[in-house]
């Protein structure tokens, strides 16, 4: 049974792959402000948090977690972390990127790049043995509108394991136009239990499906940090977020980084 | 018959604790500590002692038992600041609260008011501690330092046994497990909640989330067992539950996860039934500094207790041991020690009376933030580690830039009055003194100016002293040339030698001359007015032939000039000056001064 219950340690670190739509319509306003711009600021608030929060204990920092970085819009760029995964505090060194929205949304092309990346990973027998399962934290604004149907290479990044559980998938639809009943709470959300709850509205309702259906279910050790963090999210409920605020966006970049963590 | 009529116990969060049994009145106290794997590893690294971030701290007296037990929250800074800083300040508050005598709700709104109020003195404390890793970059000092803004933060659990009101009161905040044993019908509590972990109080916001608290007759009490989140890391909680006292003291801790902190105690000490009669070995005082003891069959280790000024160790000393000397365990100045048997199955006799004792100097640093108890093994603490710490820059203050001006004003001024005070009596000796040299010499070159070019005999001039030959030599240029650089040469003439005078007498410069016409002697410069600094003057060339200044002191110059085509020439070995010339004319002193014919009169003399 899956339980994901490894923990980041510096000896067995947790992997997050980010994998960012930086398409020009992330240069659209969500509450007053540039989407990319709260991407940014999502990024570096879960950074800070990964470093600050997780990987010092007493006055030593600990390299628990790993990142690797992807934008995608024509085309792929993987050059933020050297096509790899990089400790988060020599990510933070590098100085923290600003993105310049351009281009189309080549969302298939981005997975099939974040597929490689896992497939490799996964070969390591540290990683495949010991390590927390991988988590790949997908942020995007809108459709695919180049390189075809996303959701098969999805299917197939979900597909990947380790001895910790298959690869986890986490969907942030940023766009204030997705549910028909915005979340008021996000600390009390429950998050998509089912489909039918979702209740999408009709503009967006095909690819936020499509989205719902890539995205995993959230783990019950995953709810259990979250809870500790003061979320109501619920085992099980899918992994996808609606980004209408950005204490919404902030909710999708947690659920990444809910590895369990350990004291020691 | 108690053994101890008061004790007090503080845990040194530096060392680990192995489980100990010590007998308080009616209680039996066990405690135990150890430290997680990653203070270990810390030490191991950068080779300095690391504190856990536990902190037992208990007190009994008058039949009160006081204690209070920290988790230190090791995420953020300077956990085992604000776990400490908790534990005695609670242990302050509930030996001054008198609880018994106050309502349950009271006492914890009481308590609450009070935590949020130590909240300044706890900030400053944790803003004063300094890094005990010095940042290995940039970022690392920028996290570490946000860090201890944060403040540092603790959970807890206290309580109070008071046996003579038949009151216990418990206190917590966070998940700290607090096991209550009552002994009638068996009952068990714990007080486990869910979301306990969120529940803590901060060194800079007081309390977070709920303080906890609750209220049980102490006579009904069997056993209170406290317990850090460390020891379910290492064994189940029900397993836990079961445990005897006997469990607890043969718990074996091999590198934690996270530390591991154990408080058991037993309110009416049955388990142990009547304790043995145990015969305490009669401590032999070596000297002020050691103790020595015969083994006795029954006792398998010894244990002492030491009052050192205002804190109190106590140490198991191995079995093997049968010397205990104080300074052993950094313990410094002078103490009252006294001593007890434990037997095989750790029971304890009483101890003996205490024996006075010296430890360290007290001149040599010891660690008083942290007192407490040392184990019986203390782990080897390394010499002061190579830490590399930022040196501090040297701090100048107005103080030191006072002292430095002063310093030199008094340097200037003892070289200014040194200086005139050796000039003037160097004027005054040589102004007796030169004169009488001017005046011979001024005789013989008169007497020479008179004799032929030829004549081969030198007047005894006086001899300079100290005088360090250099050449000096005139050679006839002719006089319808004009000066220049190649006519100011000093060129040897055909007498070998004509040494002549010290350097500190006659100097080379060559001040640039003014051309003035007319002269019986051809072409005559002005010699211009001759730099005065120092005590040497040039041999100026001039026009008309060279002039020489000679200067035994600035108060006694002696000006010659020399016609062109005429020769002056001093031996330093015979002492002897020489103007090789047939028309000698004569050679008038003016004043102190002389001029020779030939030049005009106030080129030739320098004034004073």
């Amino acid at each position: 049974m899956e339980e994901y219950t490894r923990a980041a340690t510096s000896d067995t670190p947790a992997h997050i792959l980010y994998l960012l739509d930086v398409s020009r319509t992330m240069k659209n306003d969500l509450d007053g402000r540039p989407r990319i711009r709260w991407l940014e600021e999502a990024l570096e608030y879960t950074l800070d948090f990964l470093i600050d929060e997780r990987s010092y204990r007493d006055e030593v920092y600990r390299s628990r977690y790993r990142v690797s970085v992807v934008t995608y819009s024509s085309d792929l760029d993987d050059s933020l972390t050297g096509g790899g995964f990089v400790d988060i505090k020599d990510f933070w060194n590098e100085g923290l990127p600003e993105f310049s929205p351009r281009g189309e949304t080549f969302t298939k092309g981005a997975l099939e790049r974040a597929y490689q990346m896992l497939r490799e990973l996964l070969q390591d027998p540290l990683v495949q043995e010991r390590c927390p399962a991988p988590v790949v934290c997908h942020v995007t604004d809108g459709e695919y509108n180049v390189g075809g149907d996303p959701a098969p290479i999805a299917r197939e990044i979900k597909g990947l394991r380790n001895r910790d559980g298959h690869v986890l998938v986490v969907d942030l639809f940023i766009t204030d136009e997705l549910l028909a009943a915005p979340i008021k709470d996000v600390r009390s959300w429950k998050g998509f239990v089912s489909e039918e709850e979702a209740a999408f509205r009709e503009k967006h309702a095909k690819y936020a499906h499509t989205l719902f259906d890539m995205s995993s279910s959230l783990p019950e050790s995953y709810a259990s940090v979250l809870r500790e963090r003061g979320f109501s999210l619920e085992p099980g409920s899918r992994m996808m977020y609606p980004g209408q605020s950005y204490d919404l966006i902030k909710l999708a970049f947690v659920a990444s980084t809910s590895t369990p963590f350990s004291r020691g | 018959m108690h053994p101890l009529v008061t004790s007090c116990f503080q845990l040194d969060q530096r060392r680990d604790l192995r489980p100990r049994l010590e007998l308080a009145g009616r209680y039996n106290i066990i405690s135990g500590f150890h430290r997680a794997r990653s203070c270990i590893e810390i030490e191991d690294k950068y080779q300095i002692r690391y504190p856990g971030g536990d902190y037992i701290t208990y007190h009994y007296y008058d039949e009160k038992m006081l204690f209070v037990v920290c988790d230190g929250v090791s995420g953020g800074f300077g956990g085992y600041i604000a776990s400490r800083f908790l534990g005695n300040r609670l242990i302050a508050w509930l030996q001054h609260q008198g609880c018994a005598s106050v309502g349950a709700a009271d006492l914890l709104d009481s308590l609450a008011q009070e935590m949020n109020a130590w909240v300044y003195d706890a900030t400053r404390e944790v803003d004063a501690a300094p890094f005990l890793i010095s940042p290995t970059d940039e970022t690392d000092r920028k996290f570490k330092e946000k860090r201890r803004a944060k403040g540092a933060q603790t959970m807890f659990v206290a309580g109070v046994l008071d046996y003579r009101n038949d009151t216990a009161d418990f206190f917590w905040m966070g998940d700290i497990r607090l096991s209550l044993d009552f002994g009638e019908d068996g009952r068990h509590i714990q007080n486990k909640v869910r979301g306990w972990s969120q529940n803590r109080w901060g060194t800079r916001d007081g309390l977070k989330g709920t303080l906890d608290g609750c209220r049980h007759r102490c006579s009904e009490l069997r056993r209170v067992v406290v317990y850090t989140d460390g020891l379910p890391e290492i064994a189940s909680e029900a397993e836990i539950g079961n445990w005897r006292d006997r469990d607890f003291l043969d718990l074996q801790f091999a590198q934690p996860p996270d530390d591991v902190s154990v408080l058991a105690i037993s309110v009416v000490p049955s388990e142990w039934g009547n304790l043995p009669t145990l015969t305490v070995p009669q401590p032999i005082l070596a000297d002020r500094s050691e103790v020595r003891f015969s083994r006795t069959p029954e006792g398998a280790w010894i244990r002492t207790k030491g009052h050192v000024k205002d804190s109190i160790h106590a140490i198991d000393l191995d079995p093997h041991r049968t010397i205990f000397r104080p300074a052993e365990y950094d313990l410094a100045g002078r103490g009252r020690y006294g001593f007890q048997l434990i037997s095989g199955e750790r029971l304890p006799s009483q101890y003996t009376s205490s024996i006075p004792l010296y430890g360290k100097p007290e001149t040599e640093p010891v660690p008083k933030s942290l007192p407490g108890l040392i184990p019986s093994r203390p782990i080897p603490t390394p010499e002061p580690p190579p830490i590399p710490q930022p040196q501090p820059r040297p701090q100048i203050t107005f103080r030191h830039l006072l002292a430095i001006a002063g310093w030199i004003v008094a340097v200037l001024g003892w070289g200014i009055a040194a200086h005139f005070f050796f000039r003037l009596n160097q004027a005054q000796y040589y102004g007796r003194e030169q004169q009488r040299r001017a005046n011979e010499l001024m005789a013989t070159v008169t007497s020479l100016a008179t004799l032929p070019s030829s004549f081969p005999t030198a007047q005894s001039l006086p001899p300079m002293e100290d005088a360090t030959p250099i050449q000096v030599s005139v050679s006839p240029t002719p006089s319808t040339e004009p000066p220049s650089e190649a006519s100011t040469a000093v060129s040897p003439l055909s007498t070998p030698t004509v040494p002549v005078i010290s350097p500190t007498v006659l100097s080379t410069s060559v001040p640039t001359p003014v051309s003035e016409s007319g002269s019986n002697a051809g072409d005559t410069t002005r010699t211009p007015a001759l730099d005065s600094v120092g005590e040497c003057r040039s041999p100026t060339t001039v026009a008309g032939g060279l002039m020489l200044h000679l200067l035994p002191s600035e108060s006694s110059q002696i000006v010659l000039s020399v016609p062109v085509g005429h020769a002056l020439t001093y031996s330093s070995v015979e002492g002897q000056w020489s103007l090789p010339r047939d028309e000698g004319d004569g050679v008038t002193p003016i004043g102190g001064w002389t001029c020779l014919q030939g030049l005009d009169e106030s080129a030739g003399c320098v004034d004073a």
